[in-house]
């Protein structure tokens, strides 16, 4: 371990080589900013992974299985499990996808879920990222450069190894493939995750394309060749749903390709992930996610949701307005790090005005105990300090079966005060060990 | 008493300049819907370029194709003969997804207080039409001040608008009040540009209402596409290469045979 924090700037430095960047926009104007890497694994023990692997897994099916009954039968909404108008009024409910049923019944084939530590060693899920979750490339790439510059370390410590992402997406992509290549479909360079879709292409041998190189004819997907036109079975879109389709969504949408919805439509191309997935990770449906395993899988939710109230329900809403002050209150609408409130550092002005926008929108607001999470060493300089941290667990679902990556994006808080560990608030991250045994 | 109703769906898009690469998703055929039978129905495209056919998840028809040649005009027409009866209707199923706000139909504060300040009768069928009237008394018919993508709470601020104005700021005020209900466009008896009605759930039957003609939308109308609001189910969309202007020319006749 100490061989590897002795090379973390070496390793810092070949990351900024590769290119391992993320892209902010601040003030209006496109940044691109390195991600800082810690030395320090994470370490998750064999056990541990273990019981963490089957949960997430038994999760992501439970989401795949609800996505399928929402945009189909609605036994869930009929049954009264979920309330029917968390899911009509969600803003990722897309009325397109109406009766849609994707190529081997996938929709979230690339799950990113975040996960914390408590102190007490309970690991707690906060969100379900179904849409375009972003960031397994990182735990990959720096594993690699560890290898290199340190490889003893590896040879000290049965680590799992986690080099195999790239196959384990290409046979999730094959799996759906309707017929013809695979292609990453990004929407360029200035987009914060750029590098991660030019490293997911090389490591999946799919094609990197823009939208000027696909086209639909016919309702089938053709990527524009040198020599010919082929088609396209699969696509790993890195793009969201509204810009996808200029003549289903966003209709000024210039990054999109016109009628893809038609060729998902009639089956001929599978779309990794789905559309209309954000019908299944808004911060509000999160709160049903273990009622939904239960529903479909007539299994107990192996992991815990943080504990959580939802003002919508009369009960919920008056422990919220009493406990204001120690929640951490969440707008459902908002994603990477925004929108997310501590009561406890809000003033007696702003906690009022929160309780009168709680009573007047109930159903915009999800509020949670604060976790007691989990610390983890970093270096500062020469030092080392603690920090906050979560997980990014990556879970792969394919025509088959679903899969838990053994590894994950840890991302740490630099500023001591603050749980907020989101790359687009500052802050940085660690390779993710899992142990062999 | 049934009819048999004959139309005709004339559309003309001019380009002031070639475009290429023109990708477009149509939903001018009538599909068969409870009480309507659709006997014959045909879309000739000029360009003659190939389109496949889909259906939405709303059971709408989609026309869906692609003219890469540079071109000027896009010309089509739909034309066939329809059975509308709704004598012998059974009733069908509520989408519960029909209460709820969609893009141009969220209530703005003004829909809220206007809704909460009706005195509605209790009976549904009164209910829709009282509605009905609370509409036409604050909307004022205007063509050109509101646009496609006008919401229902734009509309409704305004006071003005045409029928698809009408339609949504019907529907933002029937979802509030409680009904279930649901945008339609198509084309009803008589001549000139296509028209956009709406259809509330009554007793179990999906029953037309037009707030523009304040009428119950009966055997004269036609329905081409539904859904929660304009933008599920437009008549047309297209893009394409070149900055071009372009100007749309409509005309649609029906008749009874």
């Amino acid at each position: 371990m100490e061989d590897l924090i002795r090379h973390a700037e070496q390793i810092n430095r070949q990351l900024a080589r590769n290119g391992v960047k993320f892209g902010i926009y601040k003030n209006g104007t496109f940044q691109e900013r390195l991600f800082p890497f810690d030395a320090i694994p994470r370490v998750i023990t064999a056990g541990e992974w273990d019981v963490l692997s089957k949960g997430l897994v038994q999760r992501v099916r439970a989401l795949n299985l609800f996505l399928k009954d929402v945009y189909g039968e609605k036994r869930i909404l009929a049954d009264g499990v979920v309330p029917e108008e968390f899911v009509y009024r969600s803003p990722g409910y897309l009325a397109p996808c109406e009766g849609i049923l994707p190529p081997g019944g996938v929709y979230s084939h690339i799950s990113g879920i975040d996960l914390v530590k408590g102190k007490d060693g309970t690991w707690y899920v906060l969100e379900d990222n179904l849409r375009i979750p972003s960031g397994a490339s990182y735990p990959l790439i720096a594993r690699q450069l560890c290898r290199r510059c340190s490889p003893d370390t590896f040879r000290h410590h049965a680590v799992m190894d986690n080099r195999g992402y790239g196959d384990l997406l290409r046979r999730t992509m094959d799996s759906v493939n309707t017929g013809g290549i695979n292609v990453v479909f990004t929407p360029g360079r200035y987009n914060a995750a750029y590098f991660e879709h030019a490293f997911l292409a090389e490591q999946t041998g799919a094609v990197l394309a823009e939208s000027g190189d696909l086209y639909v004819r016919d309702d089938v997907l053709y990527y524009k060749g040198t020599h010919e036109d082929c088609r396209v079975g699969a696509i790993y879109r890195r793009v969201s749903d509204e810009y996808m389709d200029p003549l289903t969504f966003e209709p000024s949408s210039l990054i999109g390709i016109p009628n893809l919805m038609a060729a998902y439509r009639a089956g001929n191309v599978a779309v990794l992930n789905a559309f209309g997935n954000g019908a299944a990770d808004d911060k509000g449906i999160y709160y049903f996610v273990p009622k939904m395993v239960r529903y479909y899988l007539g299994e107990e939710a192996i992991l815990h949701n943080a504990p959580t109230y939802l003002p919508f329900y009369e009960k919920d809403r008056k422990y919220v307005l009493d406990h204001l002050d120690t929640l951490v209150i969440k707008d459902v609408a908002e994603a990477g790090g925004y929108g997310v409130m501590f009561g406890s550092k809000l003033s007696r002005e702003e906690l009022d005005k929160m309780r009168d926008t709680i009573l007047a929108q109930p159903r915009r607001f999800i509020a949670q105990e604060v976790i007691d999470f989990e610390d983890l060493p970093i270096m500062e300089g020469t030092e080392k300090v603690e920090r906050k941290a979560d997980l990014r667990a990556f879970v792969l679902s394919g025509a088959k079966d679903t899969v838990a990556w053994p590894s994950g994006l840890t991302r740490f808080s630099r500023n001591p005060d603050s749980f907020i560990v989101n790359s687009s608030q500052g802050g940085g991250f660690k390779d993710t060990w899992v142990l062999s045994h | 008493m049934s009819r048999t109703l004959e139309f005709s769906y004339d559309i003309a898009l001019d380009f002031d300049r070639p475009v290429t690469a023109h990708s477009f998703v149509l939903r001018c055929l009538p599909a068969d819907f409870p009480g309507q039978r659709v006997l014959s129905a045909a879309l000739t495209l000029d360009p003659a370029v190939p389109y496949t056919e889909q259906r939405d998840g709303f059971g709408n028809r989609l026309q869906i194709g692609r003219i890469d040649a540079p071109h000027r005009q896009f010309h089509y027409r739909a034309a066939g003969q329809v059975l509308r009866d709704d004598g012998a209707r059974q009733p069908e199923p509520d989408r519960r997804i029909f209460r709820y706000p969609s893009p141009c139909t969220a209530p703005s504060a003004a829909l809220r207080d206007a809704a909460a300040a009706l005195e509605l009768p209790a009976d549904a069928r009164a209910k829709a039409w009282a509605l009905l009237e609370a509409v036409g008394r604050h909307m004022q018919y205007t063509p050109g001040v509101t646009g496609v993508d006008t919401t229902a709470a734009r509309a409704f601020a305004m006071g003005q608008g045409v029928c698809q104005d009408y339609a949504h700021v019907y529907l933002a005020l029937a979802r509030l009040c409680g009904l279930s209900a649901r945008y339609v466009n198509g084309l009803p008896e008589g001549e000139g540009a296509s028209h956009a009605w709406c259809e509330v759930w009554l007793d179990g039957i999906w029953t037309g209402i037009d707030p523009t003609q304040a009428r119950w939308a009966d055997e004269g109308y036609i329905r081409f596409g539904v859904g929660r609001d304009f933008t599920d189910c437009p008549m047309e969309r297209g893009v394409f290469l070149g900055g071009a202007n372009q100007c749309q020319t409509v005309f649609m006749k029906v008749s009874e045979q």
